[in-house]
């Protein structure tokens, strides 16, 4: 089993160069490059389309890119996809599972792929249907869950392996208020133990609260990155002004405008 | 414009687009479709315009066309019935569109009388390839007046208009039994099913004796009740009237066969939209426990963890996928009919002849059906949730090994039942072990080949799960099948010129190792070809 609950203090756990997917002529990632240091919770911020899902599909080896390269916890993606596999947890935007397994059986499915011995994995397993609240339909067909019940189902699969980086797409879509803040004090006390976890999202509120350090990608590129402090240099914005308000000007986006026009 | 106005334009832009905003291989399917369905419409009018113009110069000639269509159009209705079940999941249980038409100002039942429409139009497709050349070809080979031809459409209007108003009245309590999400399981076990029925009922027929039963009684067939109850009585009357205009007869048939249509239409439209706006309609709960599957741990639990892994998961998953066990259930159906047809093998006094072998050598054939059927979906059929697979760190090669275990597994449970029901019919030692051989041998080849095909070739379209290998894909396993029994037929050619020099057993030995030589070859290549497509393809799922 690979990693589990490597506390590598220093050691950069994702590095990303000149990352670029391109579709024909279309370019969805351009030039893409930035590190996550272990320990870190990587915000992954941007408008719709621009390139957040793909990067991720490509730093957890489902996409290969037209060029560039990505290190996870120091293994080649392209050239060692099962060593770096091992090490990675990912829970995608949309948790399309296997339908016609239970949540138990999911789990010893994910046991199995990832090595985990089974007298580890089914106590693992049990405490993780509970943390999330699925012990009561564990013996039921995914199939008839409902988006929020996927989600947690995806979640508790992608830590069964206690992997060394956790790759989340907007992990909070879809699910009720206290599931939410379920995900949110996970994701700090996997952090607070030395895991990575590089989470997409939209819901500025949430990085502002969780991450420490933040990406925010606009048209495949990455513009700014840093922690919020840095962020708030980079836009020229006051100590007061929240992450939308600095997101909004560093993507000069003219939503807001457009709906107070609008609302007028 | 009204809301009416405003849904059929919609529909039929829908339409339009469907058929020729598509590219590459999906038109040329298309395309292939449009053909096949021509071909088809063409043979059948030529064909049935000869016969009833030979009808005409015999003496019962316009009673068994009369009683052929009224027949036909009875047939037709059942026949739709089936179909507008289907239909009326798709256009109301899984339709993208009626969420959204229901939050509109309009009201339900202009809604719903569209969705009617809808279910209506999509059905008539078969009636227009099979029926209309028929009915149109009576017209032709009588020289019908020019009222025969209007009335030929608005009884084919009518006609359609009953089974489609009483299968989305009977979809709704058959929806409530199933979740919604399994509807399209129910589809398939209704659709292997009729299947099933179907080449069960010819196989039956054409068994020797039966035919002989037939012959020249078409008296007593013609008294046969599908020939004289409404609503195709009705429609034959309605359709003969018009021809030679008879137009009481022709009213005698059309009024009844009117009023049954549009009460049907009235039920439909007074009942479905209240049964959707009061929540009656609903699809059946899911969230019941299921059976654990823990004889996939007493059989291949001490199999590699990655292998374990993927095959626990795909033989627990199978017997709870409907479509997958009705699919499984087509191929042992089809192997218990061969083998009672057949007939028990029977002993010659010279020893085992090629004709006391075939049931046995048939089984192999049977397996082979089982592992093509269960390998087709191997990579495909994952649909979306293929990406767990492609995120996993497990090698591609064990992944296809693991598929191909499963594939192999389920072809040798379809060849052990094949050779029960061969052993309850005549049991012989030698026959079993030459069917068991024949099917391993056979599955385990036909295995790979799909295996491979379903790696080179995949389609990730869960909502058609026959579909999961591409068309291209499917053409290819059936060469490949054809190149198995043609190398089948040079292998026993080899040994029938070797056992005039050599002993049986060398000359059986040569001719079954050139016969796996040679069908192993494309086996082979195509397992590097899907393993490269497995590795190289990027999972944008």
């Amino acid at each position: 089993m690979a990693g589990g609950r490597l506390a590598r203090n220093g050691m950069q756990m994702i590095q990303a160069r000149d990352l670029v997917k391109a579709y024909g002529a279309r370019e969805a990632v351009r030039g893409m490059s930035f590190d996550v240091a272990s320990g870190a919770l990587y915000g992954f911020l941007g408008p719709n389309g621009a390139g957040k899902t793909t990067t991720i599909k490509m730093l957890a080896g489902l996409l290969k890119p037209t060029s560039g390269t990505v290190h996870i916890a120091g293994v080649d993606v392209a050239q060692h996809p099962l060593e770096a596999k091992r090490r990675i947890g990912l829970v995608p935007d949309e948790p399309v599972l296997f339908e016609k397994l239970t949540a138990i059986e999911y789990l010893a499915f994910i046991a199995d792929v990832y090595g985990v011995p089974r007298e580890v994995a089914r106590p693992r397993a049990a405490e993780l249907l509970e943390m999330f609240e699925l012990s009561g339909v564990a013996k039921e067909l995914i199939g008839g869950y409902s988006h929020g019940m996927r989600q947690k189902c995806a979640l508790a699969g992608a830590l069964l392996h206690e992997p060394d980086v956790l790759f989340l797409d907007e992990p909070t879509v879809g699910l009720d208020p206290a599931s939410a803040r379920l995900i949110k004090d996970l994701l700090r006390s996997i952090v607070a133990r030395g895991g990575t976890v590089f989470m997409a999202t939209h819901i500025l509120e949430i990085a502002q609260a969780l991450c420490t350090e933040i990406g925010i990608v606009q048209q495949g590129r990455i513009i700014a990155s840093g922690t919020i402090a840095e962020l708030r240099e980079q836009a020229s914005a006051g100590a007061d002004q929240s992450l939308e308000d600095i997101f909004l000007r560093l993507t000069g986006s003219t939503e807001e405008r457009s709906v107070a026009e609008y609302l007028r | 414009m009204s809301a009416w106005s405003l849904l059929r334009a919609l529909r039929l832009r829908t339409l339009a687009r469907t058929l020729t905003a598509v590219r590459g291989p999906q038109r040329l399917q298309r395309l292939s479709l449009a053909l096949v369905g021509l071909v088809v419409f063409g043979g059948v009018l030529a064909i049935t315009t000869a016969t009833f113009g030979a009808l005409r110069e015999v003496p019962d000639g316009p009673a068994i066309a009369e009683a052929a269509i009224a027949g036909s159009l009875t047939v037709a209705v059942f026949v739709e019935l089936f179909f507008g079940l289907t239909t009326a999941v798709y256009t109301l249980y899984l339709s993208h569109d009626l969420p959204l038409l229901a939050t509109m100002p309009i009201r339900e039942r202009t809604v719903f009388a569209y969705k009617y429409w809808e279910t209506l139009a999509a059905n008539a497709t078969l009636y227009g390839v099979l029926w209309a050349p028929f009915l149109l070809g009576y017209g032709f080979a009588t020289r019908a007046g020019a009222a025969y031809y209007p009335l030929l459409a608005l009884t084919s209007v009518l006609v359609l208009m009953i089974p489609t108003g009483l299968s989305i009245l009977l979809i709704m309590p058959v929806m409530q039994l199933v979740p919604a999400g399994r509807a399209k399981e129910i589809i398939a076990v209704l659709w292997t099913l009729i299947g099933i029925g179907v080449w069960a009922t010819f196989q039956m027929l054409t068994r020797p004796g039966r035919e002989s039963m037939l012959n020249g009684q078409y008296r007593a067939v013609l008294d046969a009740p599908i020939f004289r109850v409404p609503p195709g009585r009705w429609g034959a009357d309605a359709l003969m009237g018009a021809s030679v205009g008879e137009w009481g007869r022709m009213l005698g048939g059309l009024l009844p066969l009117g009023a049954l249509a549009l009460a049907m239409f009235g039920i439909a439209l007074a009942i479905v939209p209240w049964a959707y706006t009061a929540g009656w309609v609903r699809a059946g709960e899911s969230g019941r426990r299921v059976r654990g599957a823990g004889w996939t741990g007493l059989l291949f639990g001490r199999l590699p963890a990655d292998l374990r892994a993927v095959v626990t998961k795909d033989l627990t998953a199978f017997p709870r996928d409907l479509r997958q066990l009705a699919g499984m259930a087509a191929v042992a159906a089809v192997g218990i009919v061969i083998t009672v047809v057949n007939g028990p093998p029977e002993e010659t006094p010279g020893g085992p002849a090629l004709s006391y072998l075939v049931p046995y050598l048939t089984v192999g054939g049977i397996g082979g059906l089982g592992a093509s059927q269960a390998a087709n979906l191997a990579i495909g059929g994952e649909g979306r949730a293929y990406w767990l697979l492609a995120a996993a760190p497990i090698r591609t090669w064990r992944l296809l090994l693991a598929k191909w275990i499963v594939a192999f597994f389920l072809g040798i449970c379809a060849v052990t039942l094949a050779l029960l029901v061969i052993s309850l019919r005549g049991f012989s030692v030698t026959g079993l072990l030459v069917g068991l051989g024949a099917g391993a041998l056979t599955t385990a080849l036909i295995a790979t080949y799909a295996i491979g095909i379903s790696a080179s070739f995949p389609r990730f379209d869960w909502d058609n799960p026959r579909y999961a290998v591409s068309t291209l894909g499917g053409l290819i396993l059936g060469v490949c099948i054809f190149w198995m029994a043609s190398a089948g037929g040079a292998a026993a050619g080899l040994v029938y010129l070797l056992v005039a020099s050599v002993p049986l057993g060398a000359a059986l030995l040569a001719g079954i190792l050139a016969w796996l030589l040679a069908a192993a070859i494309p086996a082979a290549l195509l397992l590097a070809l899907g393993h490269r497509r497995l590795s190289r393809m990027d999972w944008d799922l």
